[in-house]
């Protein structure tokens, strides 16, 4: 009776066995290119990148890009786009230094940070879910907002500055901790919870999700909560480190999260290739690649044409195989 | 055959041009009754000026948009193409020693090769143009960093260079723009192939339309169209600064509000007359803000509110038609139990 | 001049990934002749159109056309050469006129320096639309006031401006009324008489008897038989389609009055904004209610409406046994409700996810443990299951579901549904596109899920389909209920249609 079906499917079922070889193997190319950039430099700088000094310095700036990307690694999985991570990192960098300076208490500060990564995060989930927003306009609109909202508060030159620094968080034990505990959860939320699930199966297709009785609305709103929490977290960290706020903390980290998340090897408009190890590869990529750059004396201007160069080679290589006949828009 | 009669034509013609005009006249109305209310001024003789030039400044960004935003092409680089054109024009015709007319040229031309070369890179990549916009920003606000050892350009004590917005050009390039634009959209071969291929992408290219030269020539129009927006500015400052970190999306952002009124009001005339409607609409808010004494960023996050209640708007308009006709639906199937008469 | 072949296809193979579209397939068609193609979904019939409107490129073969090499690179290459086409890949392009989009592409022939002269092609497209029996609309207005049989005979005026020697038509007539398919005959008669030709593909075998001078029957890709208008014969046809007899053995055969079942669904008086108007219905338990009515009588809506999916302006669906109104899938899953979408491949599955990922994704609670997390070991467990009954050919279960073919895809979507252990199922046109191997499987399966004491809507646009499976029958008609019939022996397709129409 199957006769048909079954002859198809013969060809079909013997060719996938060595593409998924293939596809497995091509699963490790973002960990070999992170090694990659770090020996190049290693070689290019004589060992100066690779230094304790510049090593550390390395993991310091990795981390923190490492825990904002892990977080928007649910936004981008489910095919949303958030432009304005760096806003709101600022954002939330900003009150919780406002707050740490008016209170002297580092455990409300951190909430305030929190607080308002997740509050902002949760606007742009909100819209996008509820009102069936495309994820760039919102948080395009979300970027115009806060970065007008943070020069509001501190002008555009000058900056805030802590009071009494935290540099006692500023430590790689820290960081190390901070960064193990957000990757674990995300790692255990984003494989064995079905909110890491279905928003593979969002990503792939809303329509065949929401015919699978799968809640956009609820999962939009989780993950922005999620990457909410890792914008807060990120600014947090970030404060720490710096000790001051301005108008350009976090401008160029916004876009540089958006690159490691495709560095890592996950597709931009998400579905079911995602993974969180993307985020974290990638972070430390891109990290690696700015300050092996600035080691060699490269400009900013420099340093953001290679990044936007490589940004459009790596994600033209990732979809290389399924390009479209027509013109994608 | 059915053919309107021509006093339908004129009473249409009557009503549409009534709609078009009623949106700016309302938002007009609104902020002089608030300013006159909280005793400010709203559009004096000397602010009119500065209105003028504020409504041409983000037509040209939202007329440079409209070749490409709603044929789904979101593009993140047209703020660093204005930039980067306007940076590279402004040195070039400063160093052929060339006054407003030859500034305006050499931008428009930079404009246009700039805006080829990212219609070019969302061609051969063939990603989504959002993305492939992302990633020419980048690159094109570096070049803005890396060229002319990152001075930009200063054209501050070169007068005869900047007065394209004094009184008589200023208006003579709007308007001519606007007429060159009104028939390139609506009576040229590429205007035509450009409609279609806007709203029915697929069966536009296999009737024959090479949708990759249409791409192509919307990017390069949009970069040339933008680029005066570039020369205004430059002109009105007298300087172009290089951007970095994305800082050009902001520019960009500022035609979006007159691009979406324009494209609501399409439906009662035109697009680029309904962009340069939306254009008029948004200056006299951003005139209102002003006047009502606001400092520039609360200005910027009321724009982008009114915007993204706009989209809101735009985008959930047929539920709006859903629930009224639910209304009806309720009201007229009350008392029936809806089972076939067997 | 008159015995050589209008257009020759010699060889013609079209392989997509691993699916064979077409091997080796070789027919001539003459002047003066209209050629029908038939065979069953999946047959190669519309990637033969397709090939040679030049919207495919074969891998294999040649063609000629008048004597000459035909080897079309674009769908415009292939009309310059004098084809013209109405095939289902194209339309019109909404938000331009009925004028642009005759003359979609072709702006060039009115006006010069890169402008267009408006008048001359509005008057222009109105004489295509004159010409082709027409009059009546008005060209300069949008295309979007035009209904879809309307605007399918615009793009049939479209096909016909460059006055085509071949005109390839596929799937055309299902979006038309009989007056819009007797203005099409007329059109192909013309052309007939015109010492042109006319590829016609179509699945309605009567229609095809009816209009074709010559029949081409292909089966799984593979050129069958060419019948002659003289030698037409509807079973002869039908067993060259099939490959096989096909009598008993492919439906239930039981005709026992349907035992009335306490009732599990209670649809009320359902009104949506496209569909719907009005419609109360019952399911029982253990039954198959079949849904039928042409495309567009709402009962496509209705399947979406009692799974939740469907905004509803009035009426309700009630899960009897619980007492839920059902709203929203969730909720619908929540009271064991599973949904098998018409549109497979852009409702149910998403193609660039695996087998496993697809059949998981209507069952995280069946895989979770502890409440919260999700068993690797039971996930594969269930998914395997799946793949095991039902028989998914797959090379594992990470298998991408895009290299599945078309039965198979509906078996993993059936997976994603019986898996979970629904006990109202709704079936959305569930043999759409898939061959006879995998239909009777299916058949099989639904009667399985009867005996089980589940409830089946079978909705389908297949009339023997759903006399040979339902225990009950509703005809729908402008979103209301025309007819209702009971499971019998002498129920026949024509005592029906007049419910329908």
């Amino acid at each position: 009776m199957q006769a048909t079906d079954e002859s198809v499917d013969r060809d079909a079922s013997r060719a996938p066995v060595t593409r998924r070889r293939k596809e497995n193997l091509l699963e490790f190319v973002p960990l070999l290119g992170l090694i990659v950039v770090i020996a190049v430099f290693a070689i290019i700088t004589k060992g100066t990148s690779i230094s304790p000094f510049n090593l550390k310095l390395l993991l310091n700036q990795g981390v923190i890009l490492a825990v904002i990307a892990t977080g928007s690694s649910f936004i981008f999985s489910m095919g949303n786009f958030d432009i304005s991570l760096g806003a709101c990192t600022c954002l939330a960098a900003l009150v919780g230094a406002l707050v740490q300076n008016a209170t002297d208490n580092v455990a409300v500060a951190l909430v305030a940070s929190l607080c308002t990564g997740i509050g902002v995060s949760l606007i742009a989930g909100f819209s996008i879910a509820y009102f069936r927003l495309p994820s760039f306009i919102v948080t395009l609109a979300m970027l115009m907002i806060i970065t007008a909202g943070v020069s509001l508060i501190i002008g555009v030159t000058s900056g805030v500055y802590l009071e009494n620094d935290l540099k006692r968080f500023d430590t790689v034990m820290v960081k190390l901790i901070v960064l193990a505990v957000v990757v674990g959860l995300a790692t255990v939320m984003f494989r064995f919870h079905r909110l890491g699930r279905s928003n593979k199966i969002i990503g792939g297709s809303q329509t065949v999700a929401f015919y699978s009785g799968i809640s956009i609305l609820r999962n939009t709103l989780l993950s922005f909560l999620i990457s909410g929490i890792g914008i807060g977290l990120g600014a947090f960290l970030l404060l720490a480190r710096t000790g001051c706020v301005s108008a350009s903390t976090g401008s160029s980290l916004g876009f540089d999260i958006i690159i490691a998340i495709v560095l890592g090897g996950m597709p931009i408009s998400g579905g079911a290739k995602s993974r969180i190890s993307a985020a974290i590869i990638g972070a430390f990529t891109i990290t690696a690649l700015n300050s092996g750059l600035s080691l060699m004396g490269a400009s900013p201007g420099v340093l953001q044409l290679v990044r936007g160069l490589l940004f459009l080679v790596v994600v033209t290589l990732l979809v290389l195989r399924h390009r479209e006949r027509l013109l994608v828009r | 055959m059915v053919k309107a009669p021509a006093r339908g034509h004129v009473r249409k013609l009557l009503k549409n041009t009534a709609v078009c005009l009623s949106v700016p006249a309302a938002v007009f109305i609104i902020f002089q009754v608030v300013c006159i209310a909280t005793g400010n001024e709203y559009i004096s003789r000397e602010t009119f000026r500065n209105f003028v030039f504020d409504v041409f400044k983000i037509g040209f960004i939202a007329w440079g948009l409209s070749f490409n935003v709603p044929a789904g092409r979101f593009d993140f680089s047209v703020g660093a193409t204005i930039c980067l054109a306007a940076i590279i024009g402004g040195n070039v015709a400063s160093a052929l020693g060339l006054g407003a007319v030859g500034l305006l040229v050499c931008c428009v031309v930079v404009g246009a090769v700039l805006g080829a070369v990212s219609g070019g890179a969302y061609v051969l990549l063939r990603l989504p143009a959002m993305v492939v916009s992302l990633g020419m920003a980048l690159i094109l606000e570096a070049f803005s960093y890396m060229l002319y050892g990152g001075g930009g350009i200063v054209l501050i004590g070169e007068p005869h260079m900047l007065s394209m917005i004094q009184a008589p050009w200023l208006y003579i390039l709007g308007v001519g723009v606007f007429v060159i634009l009104v028939v390139v959209a609506n009576y040229s071969r590429f205007g035509y192939s450009w409609r279609a291929l806007s709203s029915g992408q697929s069966v536009t290219v296999q009737m024959g339309v090479n949708e990759k030269a249409n791409a192509v020539v919307c990017y390069s129009l949009c970069g040339a169209v933008t680029a005066i927006a570039g020369v205004l500015i430059l002109s009105k400052t007298g300087t172009q600064r290089p951007v970095l970190g994305l800082t050009s999306i902001p520019l960009m952002f500022q035609g979006f509000l007159p691009l979406f009124v324009g494209m609501a009001l399409a439906r009662y005339s035109e697009v680029i007359t309904g962009i340069l409607i939306g254009a008029v609409v948004t200056g006299l808010i951003n005139q209102g803000f002003a006047a009502l004494g606001l400092p520039l960023a609360a200005q910027s996050i009321l724009n982008a509110v009114i915007w993204l209640g706009f989209v809101v708007v735009a985008v959930n308009q047929g539920k709006l038609g859903e629930f009224k006709a639910a209304r009806g639906w309720r009201k007229s199937v009350a008392g029936s139990d809806g089972r076939p008469q067997q | 001049m008159d015995t050589e072949p209008l257009i020759k296809i010699s060889g013609v193979s079209k392989n997509f990934g691993p699916t064979v579209a077409l091997a080796d397939v070789s027919l001539d068609v003459n002047r003066g002749e209209i050629r029908g193609l038939i065979g069953e979904n999946g047959s190669g019939k519309s990637t033969l159109s397709l090939i040679v409107a030049g919207s495919l490129q074969p891998d294999d073969g040649a063609m000629l056309l008048e004597g000459r090499p035909y080897r079309p690179q674009t769908t415009l290459d292939a009309q310059g050469q004098g084809i013209g086409m109405v095939v289902q890949e194209l339309g019109t392009v909404s938000g331009i006129s009925v004028a642009e989009n005759i003359y979609l592409g072709r702006s060039r022939h009115f006006g010069r320096f890169g402008f267009v002269n408006k008048r001359r092609m509005i008057e222009a497209a109105r004489d295509a639309l004159e010409g082709a029996g027409l009059a009546g609309f008005d060209p300069a207005l949008p295309i979007d006031l035009l209904d879809l049989q309307d605007r399918k005979l615009v793009e049939l005026v479209r096909a016909m401006v460059n006055d085509p020697a071949l005109l390839v038509l596929d799937e055309t007539t299902t979006a038309l009324s009989y007056q819009g398919r007797s203005l099409l005959y007329g059109l192909m008669k013309r052309l007939r008489e015109g010492h042109k030709a006319v590829l016609f593909v179509s699945h309605d075998l009567e229609e095809l008897m009816e209009v074709c001078d010559v029949l081409t029957v292909l089966r799984d890709g593979r050129w069958v038989a060419d019948v002659r208008k003289s030698e037409f014969d509807e079973s002869r046809i039908k067993q060259l389609m099939i490959g096989r007899d096909m009598t008993g053995g492919y439906y239930r055969t039981d005709f026992e009055a349907p035992q009335s079942g306490e009732p599990v669904l209670v649809a009320e008086n359902l009104v949506t904004p496209r569909g719907l108007a009005g419609l109360s219905v019952e399911l029982r338990k253990g039954e198959i209610l079949g849904v039928g009515g042409l495309s567009h009588c709402g009962m496509h809506e209705f399947g979406k409406a009692v799974f939740g999916a469907e905004r509803l302006l009035a009426g309700r669906v009630v899960h009897v046994p619980s007492g839920q109104v059902i709203a929203g899938p969730r909720g619908a899953m929540k009271c064991r409700l599973g949904y098998v979408s018409k549109d497979r491949d852009r409702e149910a599955l998403v193609l660039s996810a695996s087998v496993k990922d697809n059949i998981a994704s209507a069952g995280y609670e069946k895989i979770t443990t502890a409440r919260w997390f999700m068993s690797r070991s039971k996930e594969k467990a269930y998914v395997d299951k799946q793949i095991q009954d039902l028989s998914i050919r797959c090379s594992s279960r990470e298998q991408l579901v895009r290299t599945l073919s078309g039965g198979n895809r509906q078996k993993v979507v059936f997976g994603k549904w019986v898996g979970r252990g629904s006990d109202v199922l709704v079936l959305d046109c569930p043999t759409r596109g898939v061959d006879i191997g995998v239909k009777a499987a299916m058949y099989r399966l639904m009667y399985q899920m009867k005996l089980e004491g589940r409830s089946l809507i079978l909705i389908s646009e297949e009339l023997p389909e759903l006399i040979g499976m339902s225990d009950r029958l509703l005809i729908l008609r402008d979103g209301k209920l025309r007819a209702e019939f009971a499971r019998s022996r002498d129920l026949t397709e024509a005592q029906i249609i007049e419910h329908m129409i």
